[in-house]
Parts: structure tokens; sequence; C-alpha cells
């Protein structure tokens, strides 16, 4: 067994926060530096004040040509993120904020090998 | 039902970098992670600014049944003390960069932040060992939590 160190510069790029995979598992679509990126952002500060949960957020969007994509979706307060694949719209399921005063923001990050997707609309 | 329409935005290449300061790049360090496993007993983070370093960290982590576990780290500072750097022990949290748990960072618009991982080298041979049969083995040791 060998001390050592490893020592990384993370630089970003973004205009917004963003959460990556150091170290991670291949399979892992945030493993590494992120190449360029399509970002789908949508402002949803003030509809969401004056609502303690919601459910059934939903994203439209239509894969075109067959194509393969990944879509991480997080939430810069909270680090809740997944996958999603193939789908032709999804829901996220319920968040929940303790603290109705935070200004939430989503963003999307769109991992796809060609641009061939279409969104939509964001709404609830 | 309100709907609100996406502002689309093409990001820089790369969007996010990832540099190895030193003569081992990352991606070296990535592949090599599987013929060597490091533990990680320290890290040393440093950004220019203190919200940078307030961010939480994300551990992902296997456990022995194979759940996954997802630690949040919470760097914690004194606000006051307008500190740029500081130091996270992983003492007691027994965390391995072994290519299949994650280390999520979570990085500030337009911020670079330095990681110093102090490690511990593991090979296969002394990774593997733990707990065989010709020890005591308590009953639902450790039971679930490997955090």
């Amino acid at each position: 067994m060998k001390e050592g160190k490893i020592v990384l510069n993370v630089k970003n790029n973004f205009n917004f926060d963003a959460t990556i995979s150091l170290f991670g598992s291949k399979s892992d679509p945030q493993a590494g530096s992120l190449d360029a990126v399509t970002q789908y952002w949508w402002d949803i500060t003030y509809p969401f004040f004056n609502v303690a949960n919601f459910s059934q957020m939903y994203i439209e969007y239509k894969p075109l040509g067959g194509a393969t994509f990944q879509l991480a979706y997080f939430n810069t307060y909270y680090t809740y993120q997944g996958i999603l694949q193939g789908l032709n719209s999804l829901a996220l399921g319920t968040f929940w904020y303790a603290y109705p005063t935070f200004i939430p923001s989503i963003g999307y990050q769109v991992y796809t090998t060609n641009d061939k997707i279409v969104f939509g609309n964001i709404g609830w | 039902m309100p709907v609100v329409p996406p502002n689309i935005s093409i990001l820089p290449i790369p969007a996010i970098q990832v540099m190895s300061i030193g003569d081992v790049s990352y991606q070296t360090i990535q592949q090599s992670i599987g013929t060597y496993f490091y533990k990680i007993n320290n890290i040393y983070i440093y950004a220019s600014n203190l919200d940078q370093l307030l961010q939480p960290i994300g551990l992902k982590k296997y456990n022995k049944f194979g759940d996954k576990q997802i630690r949040i780290l919470q760097p914690m500072i004194d606000p006051y003390q307008q500190s740029s750097a500081l130091d996270q022990t992983m003492l007691g949290l027994d965390y391995i960069f072994d290519s299949n748990n994650g280390f999520y960072p979570t990085i500030s618009a337009n911020t670079s932040v330095n990681f110093q991982f102090s490690t511990t080298e593991i090979s296969h041979q002394d990774y593997l060992q733990g707990v065989d049969n010709f020890q005591n083995i308590e009953y639902l040791q450790d039971y679930l939590n490997d955090f």
C-alpha cells in the first residue's frame, strides 16, 4: 500500500451550478468531464413560491430519428438527480420544499449523439 | 396548469473540465482504477469563493448487499473566517475509489475548484481482505450501514 495524492482542478464553464461524477462508473452520464451539452433551462421560480409541494411535473419531448440520449436532471438545492432514457415524456415525481422561500432552479442536461431531440415545455 | 417554455443554450466545449495537476492525467488515473483502488483519507478543497467551499458533495457507494447508498458530505467552515480552503477528513467513512463508487461534487457556475485527495493505493489483494469464516463473525455485523 502506497500513500499518495491525486490533485484535480475542476472548472465549471456552465452558467449554473453543476454536479458531476468523479472517479465514478463509466456508465455514469456525468463521469469525468462533460463535453458539449445542450442545455434546456426553465426558469420556474415564481410559481413555486407558494407551493409547498407539487407532483407530476413533466417535460414533453420527442426523440427524432431514433436518437439515443440520456437526460440527467438535477436540482441545485437538492442533490436529487437521476437519469431518464427513451421516454417520450417524463414525470419528475414529487419535489418537496421544506423552505418555501428557496428559489428552486431545475436544469436539464441532455447527453446525445446528435441533437435530434425536440423539447417541448415544462409544466405541472 | 402553467406551462413554461425552456431557454435553450449550447454550452461551450468542454462544459466542465477536469484537469489533473501532476504528471498523470485524470483519464489515466480513471483508467487505472480497477487495477488499483484508492482509499481516500483526506480531501483538501480550495476554491476562490466561500459559497463553493460550502457546496455539498455526494458520495455514492454500494454496500455489501449491492444496495446503493449516497451520503452527502457537507463541508463546514467558520463563516466569519473567510477561508478559501478546508480540510475534509474522511476518517471513518471508509470510502474508496473502486471504479464503482462515485464522488459527486457540486461546482458553482463559472467557478473552478481544486481537490487534493490524500490517498492510499490499495491492490486487489489488500482490498478484498475482510472477514472470513475463520474469524469470529458476528451476526448482522455492519448491518446495512457501510457508511
